[in-house]
């Protein structure tokens, strides 16, 4: 078991339930029925008090057992894997940017234009690299046959999809 | 009952268009469920927005096929490349691969088709019965009652789920915190939205659940780790059913205990198949006569497997319908399912939608038996597809996922709120943080504020006014209980180290 991340993993949703406590300080408190009942702050505060105590517990437990760990020189459990980006790493970061740039396009070129570009751009990243000039004609083909193919679904099926540039 | 019922086979069978839906919801189920890397959790969330259009009762009519076809399609890579398609399968392949692999596949996936059918059977026969009266119990519930159903329900998916109590907890606490953002319940007051004009109506259920569960699925995926070699498929040929039925006749004992375990394990949320089946197959090894044989190639293995997965369908949808609580991964897509069409399932749901619930256990029964007649007809097809590459489908997927996002409100917001939980999905697993007690404390955080602050008002305060309550008391004192004997069970199992 890796105690550092741990550790780590608790002083975020330490500093997460700080910041949440923090935040419930402006939320208006007004009370329709006197003081009998919750305020809109008390369960945020009930909440956020709640994660700081579980977060603090989570870093004390694995801090000991971190403790008893190197007392008894388990070195490989104390070892933290280094972060290195890898290409399965390189293919999930811009996987994910890919995602970012289509929502961005989604309405600005509209959903026919913005997908084509998407599914190109995912497929071609994520086929290996050797059969990319082979598949290429029905990578092209398939995005914009699909796109077309989803928007006149979608638009039948009374749902509203912007057109963008086509529009 | 029996009208209703009549009403809601009526109900599918009145369009050929249905039937095409419930048939393409449950073959598409099975091919995702198939597909390893793929679950029934992806598929489901790119069915949800191409239901956007439909009737409340045929879209979910189709939205039960996909999970139905879903959780039994994973037999089918367990036993013929020796990796589970879902997470549910994961014990089919102890005996299922070495029954392949000893030039009885035919039989292994015949066993596996049969017992999935017969487990989904039974746990929707369980269902149809079980529903009805606990509706009728809990429509009774005010909001003592409901508040302590929502914190048993917390509190038992959290402490289930995962290595670690305290990050379940801490899980279900950041789930519920998500969902203060918005309006608050009862005075409407702002929290957690910075001026922003979309935060103020809050994060809505389908971005949150279809980020977390199939985006971050898919970003994960797309990393190259879940390729498959498909050069190891076993050849296979069903004959008849695939065994004979002396075979069946010594597997009732078994095909019933496992239905139980699964339908009792479906109900209590959060666990769902995934360990439906390993429990089943170690109680099956347990109380079998000749355990030392299991993991060679023993049918009991994928009997007990694939009963007690499917089992757990009915299971799960007991409490989603009765009281707006999903089981699992799979049942928080239906219940995006319900709120895409403005219904939240709950005990009213059997009096305002009646038609629209017993259309939805008639299709129920219906995909059963089309999944069993698709699995048996088609699998030399299925298998083809298990060769679809994984950068065609993935990509697809997100666009599909993104139409669902936007289409709830038609705006961009909701689909930066998919990328945002995809990512937060994506760390959680890396990290070792359980996803579902989430999903659970973002469903229930709203009623479990609503329900405490009208409690209190409805006593002037009185937080004590809960012990008037005995059904409320019940579930505390139930959820004690169960700490207790899990503590028990440690100290026990500590002693026997």
């Amino acid at each position: 078991m890796n105690y550092k991340q741990e550790i780590g993993v608790g002083i975020f949703f330490f500093i997460l339930a700080a910041l949440y406590l923090a935040g419930s300080l402006s939320i208006s408190s007004f009370d329709p029925f006197g003081n009998s009942t919750l305020t809109s702050k008390a369960i945020p505060q009930l909440l956020g008090g709640l994660m700081a105590v579980l977060s603090i517990a989570h870093i004390t437990g694995n801090a000991l057992k971190l403790k008893r760990a190197q007392a008894a020189r388990r070195t490989e459990a104390v070892m933290s894997p280094r972060f290195k980006l890898n290409r399965s790493g390189w293919l999930m970061l811009l996987s994910v940017l890919f995602i970012c740039a289509y929502i961005f396009l989604f309405t600005r070129l509209g959903f026919i234009l913005s997908t084509i570009l998407f599914l190109l751009a995912e497929i071609f990243l994520l086929i290996p690299a050797g059969k990319r000039k082979r598949w290429a004609i029905f990578i092209i083909c398939f995005s914009i046959g699909l796109s077309i193919l989803l928007y006149m679904l979608f638009t039948k099926l009374s749902m509203f999809l912007p057109l963008g540039l086509l529009g | 009952m029996l009208e209703l019922f009549g009403a809601g086979f009526a109900a599918i069978f009145s369009s050929p268009v249905n039937i095409l839906l419930i048939f393409l919801g449950v073959s598409a189920g099975i091919i995702f469920g198939a597909l390893p890397g793929l679950t029934t959790v992806a598929a489901l969330s790119m069915f949800l927005p191409i239901t956007y259009g439909m009737d409340l009762g045929v879209s979910l009519a189709m939205l039960t096929g996909v999970y139905i076809g879903g959780t039994s399609g994973g037999l089918i890579s367990a036993i013929l490349l020796n990796i589970p398609g879902t997470p549910s399968s994961i014990a089919t392949c102890f005996d299922g691969r070495p029954l392949a692999l000893k030039g009885q596949a035919g039989k292994a996936l015949g066993v596996g088709i049969f017992c999935s059918f017969i487990g989904t059977m039974l746990s929707i026969a369980a269902m149809v019965f079980i529903s009805p009266v606990l509706a009728a119990l809990t429509i009774k519930f005010g909001p003592w009652e409901n508040f302590a159903v929502t914190v048993f329900a917390l509190t038992l998916i959290a402490s289930l789920v995962g290595k670690s109590l305290i990050m379940g907890l801490i899980s279900a606490l950041l789930g519920m915190m998500i969902a203060t953002v918005g309006l608050a319940p009862i005075d409407a007051a702002k929290r957690y939205t910075f001026g922003s004009i979309e935060l103020t109506s809050g994060f809505t259920l389908l971005p949150v659940l279809v980020g977390l569960y199939a985006i971050s699925e898919v970003i994960s995926s797309s990393s190259g780790s879940s390729e498959k070699d498909t050069s190891i498929i076993t050849d296979f040929t069903i004959r008849g059913l695939g065994f004979s039925f002396s075979e069946l006749k010594s597997q009732i004992v078994n095909i019933i205990r496992c239905s139980l375990i699964g339908l009792g394990i479906g109900i209590l949320p959060g666990i769902g198949g995934s360990t439906a089946n390993l429990i089943a197959y170690s109680v099956t090894k347990n109380s079998s006569k000749y355990p030392e044989k299991f993991g060679t190639g023993v049918i009991d293995g994928v009997v007990a497997s694939e009963t007690a997965n499917n089992a757990t369908i009915g299971g799960a949808m007991i409490p989603l319908l009765t009281l707006g609580i999903p089981g699992d991964g799979a049942t928080a897509l239906l219940l995006g399912g319900f709120m895409l069409h403005g219904v939240t399932p709950g005990p009213l749901l059997f009096q305002t939608h009646g038609t629209a619930v017993y259309m939805i256990f008639a299709a129920m029964i219906f995909s059963s038996f089309l999944m069993m007649l698709i699995m048996y007809g088609g699998m030399k097809g299925f298998v083809q597809i298990l060769k679809i590459p994984a950068h065609v489908l993935l990509p697809v997927i997100v666009v599909l996922c993104i139409i669902g996002a936007y289409a709830v409100n038609s705006r961009i917001f909701d689909a930066w709120g998919l990328v945002f939980f995809g990512v937060i999905g994506l760390l959680m697993q890396k990290f070792g943080v359980p996803i579902p007690p989430l999903i659970l404390g973002f469903i229930l955080g709203e009623p479990f504020e609503t329900n405490l602050r009208r409690g209190l008002q409805y006593s002037n305060g009185d937080i004590l006014d809960i012990l008037n309550h005995p059904i409320a008391l019940m579930f505390f004192a139930l959820l004690v209980a169960f700490f207790g004997l899990t503590a028990l069970q440690k100290k026990l199992r500590e002693k026997k180290a």
